[in-house]
């Protein structure tokens, strides 16, 4: 039990790391950028501040004192979890946060899900079966080599425009989910599947797989309940990246489909210099980034329970 | 049931045509009866035994004049047929359990798993069956250990859970592939005594195995397989004792047991040992986070060009004591001398690795399996080039000392320019040997040299073993679980239990007049499995 606990600790250790590490870049892009940081948290150059503007959000800030002390006062705030206030929107970070993000999540989660799903079509029936396998093999390959914003123009021409089958923008409802969902599922989808492909051809080979055919086992229960799991502990931890990767790809899929979402507003942040709400953003991403690790350790050891207490 | 065979042949395609693996077998195997199958590795064995259950691939072409279990022919058997024939039919046990069985899956799923392929029962019922059938096997404990993976378990339980699996719907017949190899031969002889309850109980078995002495004692027919050819097959004590085909008795004397004992090496009274170990010790902790002792007080001395055999279980500390030996694992107390310096010393005032470099070349090292320490985009020539430069070799003919060192291994030099992966298992041992005497060690750590490797093919490694000791002089560190590989090799012996050296002597003494329990109980299970 002091194991677990410890093992616990090392991992909450770890993650308040990677956020302060998260929070220090974000403070170092902040005052590395060229220009006054006053001008850039005031909203940009075109924002034209009155001097009396500029004094004010200097003190309230700090900037008048030296760097440490406000490198110190920005990590006591974001301790506190106060994450400012957003400039370009009026309102305090956590509120744009709170209406942004769970657009953004629910594409991540629509799109893994659905990437998954494809990724085990491919593999499971066709593995290690001849002409089929080869040619789900070359269709993996394509796909995780397309790029999704082209994928994401080339789906909303066809199926939005052309054809009208689904909604080419917006949030509302199922339906217009469907297509950011498939351009950054179908590229992800190759990639996990190729990985599950790979492990789930060696574990046909494996003694264990024999055994399980001579007790009269049918081939697709076979491929199911014995080379599956074995195929799965890299995909998941592929997965974890994949969570990483998507926030970015989100940036370019929900402007392509007009969507609200994080990716959006951190380009949208960026382009206007609001810097305390670029950085809430980040520390979102660099937290969800976490939670993701932290699940995948726990599938993990749900997977493979040999690993129990080989991980610290 | 009776299974009747005539004729089978078994071929695959090759992109350099047909390849015949099994080519006109014949026998009939009878309830409550052993046939075995005997043969060296790629003659054809585990061939026969998938396609006997249809498992052969989907590539494998499978002829036969018959092929039939209890009247009803095998030949065109649709595929749903098969698979209501396996297990329920014909059972089926393949070699170390620790991969034959899910790894990811506790033992008492998978042998539930025999009954719901077949939909025998209910799930309690099921539940109820695999605690009846762990019971039947000798294994202790049945509800617990139903729960437990097969890496949570023995060696000998694991192989007992995965014939449990086999027989849970009590098919007629049951093939098992190598039950036994790679276990310790105190629990060979266990599985050993299981098979012939089987046996006893009605069960027609057939029995595939490279070991000889394995098979004298259960089989009542022998089968020589060699290259997929019969080469003699009838009654076992006939075939064993009697052999009528040159194979037969090449099998046949390869086993160890058969060699006339080691003549010890006389020792020299007033030449000093080339190493000596005291008082090593060593925990490590478990995945739990206790501590747990592997080695205790262990210690010994090796005189030049003489032979320490170290045997033991697995898990009993050998291996450990090797990488001591070497200077690869720091213990925790104790130390090591080689030639008259310190080699090992526990604590903070260890000997610095600088301090052994120059005494490194004097002790070399032979594994089971060569294949991982070679870098597989090496030829021969560039690994035994490798060694001599280490070796500090100052001839400048280097191609000529290749050629000498393959020599002395008796390989042909056109081997120099192949790579490991190409070669058999008995080449690639002598590349291994090759690479150990080139740097001229005065000392060879052996670990299980010859465990991985057909009896015939060990049989000549040992033989070269042997000759390099006498041209060279060299001393071994001899590790094996095989007591006839110690008997034929070793001048002094050291048993090893749970991290301790329980006995230690001549080897002639402790083979032939064992003091302690433990090495009784070694030897009385390596005489269970011996052909006598």
């Amino acid at each position: 039990m002091t194991h677990l606990l410890r093992r616990a600790a090392w991992r909450l250790l770890g993650g308040i790391l990677v956020l302060l590490a998260a929070a220090s870049l974000t403070f170092a892009a902040l005052h590395l950028t060229p220009g006054d940081p006053v001008t850039a948290i005031l909203g940009g150059a075109s924002a034209n501040p009155t001097p009396e503007a500029i004094a004010a959000a200097r003190h309230e800030y700090g900037l008048d004192r030296p760097i440490a002390v406000q490198y110190a006062l920005y990590i006591a705030r974001i301790a506190r979890g106060d994450l400012g206030q957003s400039f370009s929107q009026h309102m305090p970070v956590i509120a744009v946060l709170r209406a942004q993000a769970p657009p953004t999540l629910a594409l991540m989660a629509s799109s893994l899900a659905v990437a998954w799903l494809l990724a085990l079509l491919s593999v499971v029936p066709t593995a290690r079966r001849g002409a089929a396998g080869a040619i789900a093999s070359t269709l993996e390959t394509v796909g995780a080599g397309l790029p999704q914003f082209w994928l994401g123009i080339l789906l909303l021409w066809g199926l939005a425009f052309e054809w009208r089958l689904l909604p080419p923008a917006g949030n509302h409802g199922l339906p217009a989910l469907v297509l950011p969902t498939l351009s950054l599922a179908i590229p992800l989808a190759g990639f996990i599947a190729q990985v599950m492909r790979e492990s789930f051809d060696l574990a046909l080979d494996q003694p264990f797989i024999l055994t399980a055919r001579a007790r009269g086992l049918g081939d697709g229960t076979v491929r199911l309940r014995h080379a599956l799991r074995h195929a799965l502990l890299p995909c998941v931890s592929l997965s974890t990246w994949a969570v990483g990767a998507l926030v970015g790809n989100a940036v370019a899929i929900e402007i392509i489909f007009s969507r609200q979402g994080l990716g959006r507003e951190l380009f949208l942040s960026v382009a206007t210099h609001d810097m305390p709400l670029v950085s809430g953003i980040v520390l979102f991403i660099a937290l969800t980034y976490i939670l993701a690790g932290l699940a995948a350790d726990t599938l993990y050891v749900l997977i493979d329970p040999r690993l129990k207490g080989t991980r610290p | 049931m009776t299974l009747e065979v005539e004729n089978l042949s078994v071929s695959f395609p090759t992109p350099t045509g047909e390849h015949v693996a099994v080519h006109d077998l014949s026998f009939t195997l009878r309830p409550g009866r052993v046939v075995a199958l005997v043969g060296e590795s790629g003659s054809g064995k585990s061939v026969t035994a998938r396609s006997l259950i249809g498992l052969a691939g989907p590539t494998a072409r499978v002829s036969a004049q018959r092929l039939s279990l209890g009247g009803q022919d095998l030949r065109r058997l649709p595929p749903r047929d098969w698979r209501a024939l396996r297990g329920r039919d014909i059972g089926m046990v393949l070699q170390d359990a620790l991969v034959a069985l899910d790894p990811l899956r506790p033992v008492g799923r998978e042998i539930a798993e025999s009954l719901s392929a077949h939909k025998w029962g209910t799930r309690a019922g099921r539940n109820q069956r695999v605690q009846e059938l762990l019971e039947q096997v000798g294994i202790p404990e049945p509800a617990l250990r139903a729960r437990q993976r097969p890496d949570e378990l023995s060696g000998g339980l694991r192989q007992r859970a995965l014939i449990a699996s086999a027989i849970a719907l009590t098919p007629p017949l049951l093939i098992a592939d190598e039950p036994t190899t790679a276990l310790d031969p105190s629990v060979q002889a266990q599985i050993l005594r299981l098979l012939g309850r089987l046996r006893d109980g009605g069960t027609g078995l057939l029995l595939i195995s490279h070991d000889l002495g394995f098979v004298s004692r259960l089989a009542d027919h022998v089968i020589v397989l060699h290259h997929g050819m019969v080469v003699e097959q009838g009654e076992t004590a006939r075939v064993l004792g009697r052999p009528v085909h040159a194979y037969t008795r090449t099998l046949l004397d390869a086993d160890p047991v058969r060699h006339p004992p080691r003549i010890a090496t006389p020792q020299g009274t007033d030449t000093p040992p080339l190493l000596t170990a005291h008082d090593l010790s060593l925990s490590r902790r478990g995945p739990d986070g206790v501590a747990r002792r592997i080695l205790s007080d262990v210690g010994f001395s090796l005189h030049p060009g003489r032979t320490l055999g170290l045997i033991g279980e697995s898990g009993s500390g050998k291996t450990t004591t090797a990488r001591i030996v070497m200077g690869l694992t720091q213990p925790d107390t104790g130390e090591v001398a080689f030639m008259g310096e310190r080699w090992v010393q526990s604590g903070r005032h260890g000997v610095p690795e600088g301090a052994r470099r120059p005494r490194r070349r004097a002790m070399a090292m032979i594994y089971q399996d060569p294949l991982g320490s070679f870098d597989p985009r090496w030829t021969v020539r560039e690994i035994l080039a490798d060694a001599l430069s280490a070796g500090g070799d100052p001839s400048g003919d280097r191609d000529h000392a290749i050629a000498t060192l393959l020599d002395r291994v008796r390989l042909p030099p056109a081997i120099a320019a192949r790579r490991p992966a190409g070669l058999s298992g008995g080449q690639r041992q002598r590349v291994a040997i090759a690479r150990a005497v080139a740097v001229r060690p005065a000392l060879i750590v052996c670990d299980e040299p010859v465990s991985a490797l057909d009896v015939s093919v060990q049989a000549q490694v040992l033989d070269l073993l042997e000759e390099l000791q006498r041209e060279l002089g060299m001393a071994y560190l001899f590790i094996s679980h095989d007591l006839g590989v110690i008997r034929r090799m070793c001048d002094d012996v050291l048993v090893m239990q749970d991290g301790r050296i329980v006995e230690a002597g001549p080897a002639a003494q402790i083979l032939t007049a064992p003091r302690h329990a433990f090495t009784r109980t070694l030897l009385d299970a390596a005489q269970d499995l011996s052909a006598a």
